[in-house]
Parts: C-alpha cells; sequence; structure tokens
C-alpha cells in the first residue's frame, strides 16, 4: 500500500512556495516527481 | 524576500539513493523547484506532473476500492455466520425432543457411565433404539451443544 517515506525539511522562497500552491500541485508530490526524472537522466541541472 | 520552512516527504529509494550517491538533497530540491519554476512558462510540466499525480492517484483510489471491496465481502461473511445461540438452538431442534429429553435424564454421566447405567438402557429400549446406537447419537448430540 503506501511507501515508506523520509521527510525532509526545506527552506523555499515564500513566492516559490505560493507559485506552486497556485499550479495545486502538492509540493512532496512535485518534489518526488523530479527527483525521479532526474534520477533517470530525463532532467539534468 | 522572505523564506518558508516546508516539509517534503520523499519516497524511501529514491532518498537511499540520493544519500548513497552523496548528493545535498535540499539543495538539489530547490533546484529542481527552480527549474520547473523557470522552465514552465507553457505550463507542460505542471501539466505533466499533474497527469501524473492523478495517475498515481487514480492507483492508489484502485487499492483502496479493492480493499474496501475485500473488507465488505468479509463482513458480509460474519453476518451471514450463525451466532453461537442460533447454532445451539439449531442443534437442539436437528436433535429433537428425544435427544432434548436424553440430555436432561443423562447429561451428569461420563461416555462409559452410560453403557453400563440401567436407566439409560431402558431408555433405549423404551425409545426403540439400541443402548450403543443411543449412546452414539446422544454422545454425538452433547458434543455439538457442547461446541457451542
Amino acid at each position: 500500500m503506501s511507501k515508506n517515506k523520509q521527510t525532509i525539511s526545506v527552506s523555499l522562497d515564500k513566492d516559490i512556495v505560493e507559485r506552486i500552491n497556485q499550479d495545486h500541485v502538492n509540493t512532496s508530490g512535485l518534489v518526488n516527481t523530479m527527483l525521479r526524472k532526474y534520477l533517470r537522466g530525463e532532467i539534468k541541472l | 524576500m522572505g523564506s518558508k520552512i516546508t516539509s517534503i516527504r520523499i519516497d524511501e529509494r529514491q532518498w537511499e539513493q540520493l544519500k548513497r550517491d552523496n548528493v545535498n538533497i535540499s539543495g538539489l530540491i530547490r533546484d529542481l523547484i527552480e527549474r520547473y519554476l523557470a522552465a514552465d512558462q507553457d505550463g507542460e510540466v505542471a501539466d505533466s506532473i499533474k497527469a501524473a499525480a492523478i495517475s498515481r492517484k487514480r492507483e492508489q483510489a484502485a487499492e483502496l476500492q479493492d480493499e474496501a471491496e475485500r473488507l465488505l465481502a468479509e463482513v458480509k461473511e460474519l453476518e451471514e455466520m450463525k451466532t453461537k445461540k442460533e447454532a445451539k438452538v439449531e442443534a437442539i431442534e436437528s436433535g429433537g425432543r428425544m435427544m432434548k429429553e436424553t440430555h436432561e435424564k443423562f447429561h451428569g454421566y461420563s461416555p462409559k457411565q452410560l453403557a453400563k447405567n440401567t436407566k439409560f438402557r431402558e431408555w433405549a429400549m423404551d425409545n426403540e433404539r439400541s443402548v450403543l446406537r443411543l449412546k452414539e447419537e446422544y454422545l454425538d448430540y452433547r458434543e455439538s451443544l457442547e461446541d457451542y
């Protein structure tokens, strides 16, 4: 069922948090998706 | 510009891989979010993330639905099971009046004592049963009562 998770506290600019919220995207969901893409090499920094 | 501490829950598998790779996770998260915001002028990334989130939520909902159906089936099964009281009443009814009376008269006797007991033998004959047959029938009946 639910996967094990690790919680991390990250300091983000307020306007970034607001922008994410405006997109109606769950921050953890967004980060996990991007991390997955990053680890698969689909996103390069 | 102010900042806000945000708690982020990361899938353990990804977390371990990043730790193994000795990555500064907080920094990486900030970089990824900035990239998301900068690159997403046309909303393409947001849309794909939204689609992925919808797909995950659908999977979770389907799992929960399966679980709910399984639990409801168990509830139905439990509801259909006889209560101990109902089962005892049924055992008494199926044994009939004769077994009920036999039990009233001979419930205090051990199986060994039954066949030797004169009253039990007479009771068997009165009811047109052999002693052995009545003893077996009665012990089965008694056992089914004790089970409940």
